[in-house]
């Protein structure tokens, strides 16, 4: 078979073959010098940082005005609970502190919180959000509950609530 | 230099060249499957999270740590919170791994990941391997298409996607190599499947049907998703399609370059089945039923000879299965996992198993005392027929008493007791036409009978390849869903995994309609561009649906189940109509299309983004995606 393959571009193929064993060499030797063999070099960092730590001022947080729990759709029984995000605004920012965005609905007994690991790439404002979560169709028997949001800081001074927001929490669908 | 060194140095090169093309030959088939084994190999890795999906991998780990250890018991939990995972056995007080042939076969890749941590840093390692298949991918793509633009261009991506990959790079616990290694193992497995398929499909018919229909396997059914996870399903689905594979090749003449006889290629489907006891020996069993239902009638010869040489090779096959069962349960024909189902009830399951479980132990025991007598000697042979029986009897019961089970687990899931997960919240099992939609495309059998004239004639004993392998898949179709009806719906299945076979199958069956494989095959480009759209471009629009309509996992799930039966409608319905002409030829490339560009997009935003399994993707780009990304 091999025989009869006309000569065609030599020079192509030479190319191609160069290209082909380049990219391999490169990772090749890159795996080689990321590894104990080759001592002091690190590819791999761990996204190592201490939160809690640094300095934060908050200006203000803006609090969504509203939070619904939400039948749920396509076939999954049970409610939804939608919380929107807060908006924080700070005055100064430093470090890696953390932002803790909560809802607590005392008449249920529920409370619910995310926490946000702030670093370099924050800018003044910052959004913070809280995860969904579900209800059984069963566990929710009123139109309306009455709850809390607040947000917490905790930096280098101490852990705080810089803002708090008393909301209604309405059942939809 | 004499000239005689470089005349041998050259005649080297050709035997090598020789050697290299054998090897493809054997394991591939040709260029195209070794693309098909690079490209589902680099495919699946996208899926890869380096962590636990489902609880009973700790079983294997702990298994494959002990035995790395010179252990064939359990000896410690390095790996989740004690030894009594789900699947753990005891024997005379000795904890007992599972699905001992998966964890002896992941041994090599273990070593070689320890000895790649040796000299390199274990995430780069594992991020140059990927590259390299996908490198060679590249190139071996290229050679096939004859195009210097798609081995050059190609390169040069690969290398930007490897500098990308080694950019984002974060640290990779080598202390879990031993379930690296059994994720490994699957993923390798795995990418046979589509090659295997492709292989078959393209003896039968050409080499463009094979390609389609192992893209269709690969992007239209749960594969991807499942590949890397150390759940016995895609190697139960390989050995399939290689038992089906080797039966189609028994019955034509050989051409191959390793196997001379047709005779040699039925004792090795014997003997794939046979190792696969190893795995999982309930499935092994039905499997061996109904490839010796199949096979002995319609043979075109069953001579002493032949027959002699299928037992030997299918005996000498279950030997690790004996030698394994020996060292952990102290009988050469009593499988840990068989004797479950007789005793406790629990069975082939995972986390916990229905109390129908129990009843097909109950109901074999029971018919085992009457006849004790009569199957003293024959026993070994007859016990685990006779539970295999009562299995499928109970599944048969339960198709009858309790239909809208099925219905759930096969059509339609919803939020049904069985579809949910462990508290009963969020709705996260799929039903097996919600998981691989292009299945309702087998509607199109309906079409093929009215088109058919009755025949007069009784059909001859001897079938033809095609024939016999049609009558294995839909026999083996059957078998699988009555083996595991009882225990349907239920939860940690996201894609009913217990009927895993049924994908390939169901795949193969499809093509064999000649509606559908004439719609491929001339509307191939269409079809292609429809996948490639739909994942690119529609991929885009369900993120964004997602994003603003659902609110958790259930729902998120629920709307791509909706999703997937909204397009498998329309093309059940085509299938019906059966015309591969003109327009309805188009539109029916188009729908199949879409419906096999879904499940690869439901397995993608499952492994991104639903099971992310805290962001743990082996690939830093699949990790940093999932983090850029906050669906839910």
């Amino acid at each position: 078979m091999l025989l009869f393959t006309p000569p065609k571009s030599n020079v192509m193929m030479d190319y191609q073959r160069a290209i082909v064993l380049g990219v391999a060499s490169v990772v090749v030797v890159t795996a080689v010098v990321s590894g104990p063999l080759v001592p002091g070099v690190t590819l791999t960092q761990e996204h190592d940082v201490a939160y809690g730590e640094g300095n934060a001022t908050v200006a203000g947080v803006q609090f969504p005005d509203r939070v619904t729990v939400e039948r749920a759709s396509y076939g999954q029984e049970g409610y939804y609970l939608d919380i929107p995000p807060a908006t924080v605004q700070f005055t100064s920012l430093s470090g890696s502190p953390t932002v803790t965005y909560r809802l607590s609905v005392a008449e249920l007994g529920y409370s619910r919180s995310t926490v946000h690991f702030l670093d370099d790439g924050v800018g003044k404002r910052f959004e913070v959000t809280l995860q969904a979560d579900s209800f059984g169709a069963d566990e929710l028997s009123r139109e309306s509950y009455a709850g809390t949001l607040d947000v917490v800081v905790d930096d280098a001074r101490s852990r705080r609530v810089v803002g708090q927001r008393n909301v209604t929490v309405e059942v939809v669908g | 230099m004499s000239t005689d060194t470089v005349v041998g140095r050259r005649l080297d090169r050709k035997r090598l060249t020789r050697v290299r093309e054998s090897v493809v030959a054997v394991l591939f088939g040709d260029r195209v499957g070794l693309a098909l084994f690079l490209g589902c190999a680099c495919l699946f890795a996208l899926f890869w999270r380096t962590t636990i999906l489902i609880t009973d991998t700790y079983t294997l780990a702990n298994g494959l740590y002990s035995l790395s250890n010179g252990n064939v018991f359990l000896t410690e939990a390095v790996y989740g919170p004690s030894l009594d995972t789900p699947g753990t056995e005891y024997y005379r007080g000795n904890p007992i791994a599972r699905n001992y042939g998966a964890i002896v076969l992941s041994l090599p890749f273990w070593a070689l990941l320890e000895g790649l941590g040796a000299v390199v840093d274990l995430r780069i390692g594992i991020v140059a391997l990927w590259s390299l298949g996908l490198l060679a991918f590249v190139v071996t793509l290229g050679r096939h298409l004859d195009s210097e633009t798609v081995v050059a261009g190609g390169s040069v991506l690969v290398l930007a996607v490897f500098g990308l990959n080694v950019a984002l790079a974060r640290p990779l616990d080598s202390a879990s190599t031993h379930l690296y290694a059994l994720q490994l193992f699957h993923l390798t497995v795995a990418a046979f499947a589509p090659v295997l398929l492709y292989r078959l499909v393209r003896r039968m018919h050409t080499s463009r049907v094979g390609t389609l229909t192992a893209v269709a396997f690969t992007l239209g059914t749960p594969l991807a998703l499942w590949a890397t996870v150390p759940k016995r399903h895609v190697l139960t689905a390989t050995v399939v399609v290689a038992v089906a594979y080797c039966l189609y090749r028994s019955r034509m003449p050989t051409d191959g370059v390793l196997m001379r006889r047709p005779a040699t290629f039925r004792a090795l489907a014997y003997a794939l089945v046979g190792l696969y006891a190893w795995v999982h020996a309930p499935e092994a069993l039905l499997l061996a039923v109904v490839l010796a239902l199949v096979d002995v009638p319609t043979a075109p010869e069953n001579s002493p000879r032949t027959l002699l040489l299928v037992a030997v090779a299918f005996g000498l096959s279950l030997v690790p299965f004996f030698v394994t069962n020996a060292l952990v349960a102290g009988s050469p024909i009593r499988p840990p996992r068989l004797l479950a189902v007789a005793g406790s009830g629990g069975g082939s399951g995972s986390t916990g198993t229905a109390a129908a479980g129990s009843g097909s132990g109950a109901t074999s025991t029971g018919i085992l005392t009457v006849l004790a007598p009569l199957f003293t000697a024959i026993e070994p042979v007859v016990e685990p027929l006779l539970l295999l029986g009562g299995e499928l009897l109970v599944g048969a019961q339960a198709i009858v008493s309790q239909p809208s089970e099925l219905y759930h687990a096969l059509v339609r899931s919803g939020y049904t007791a069985g579809t949910v997960d462990l508290s009963n919240e969020e709705a996260v099992n799929l039903s097996l036409l919600e998981s691989a939609p292009v299945l309702l495309a087998l509607a199109g059998v309906v079409a093929s009978l009215r088109g058919r004239r009755r025949r007069p004639s009784i059909p001859s004993r001897i079938l033809s390849g095609p024939r016999v392998v049609d009558i294995f898949a839909i026999l083996l179709l059957l078998g699988v869903t009555l083996q595991y009806a009882s225990r349907l719906p239920i939860h940690a299945q996201i894609t009913v995994r217990y009927l895993f076979p049924l994908y390939p199958l169901g795949i193969y069956l499809l093509i064999r309609l000649p509606v559908l494989r004439a719609t491929l095959a001339e509307n191939y480009r269409l079809f292609a561009w429809t996948v490639a759209g739909s994942i690119a471009v529609g991929g885009q629009l369900v993120v964004v649906v997602v994003a603003l309509t659902t609110n958790g996992l259930g729902e998120a799930f629920q709307f791509h189940a909706l999703l997937s039966l909204a397009v498998a409608i329309p093309l059940g319905v085509w299938a019906v109509a059966g015309s591969s002409d003109g327009w309805s030829g188009r539109v029916g490339a188009v729908l199949l299309g879409v419906t096999t560009a879904l499940p690869a997009l439901f397995g993608l935003l499952t492994a991104v983004e639903y099971y992310a399994l805290g962001d743990t993707h082996a690939l830093p780009m699949v990790r940093a995606l999932g983090e850029l990304l906050p669906l839910l």
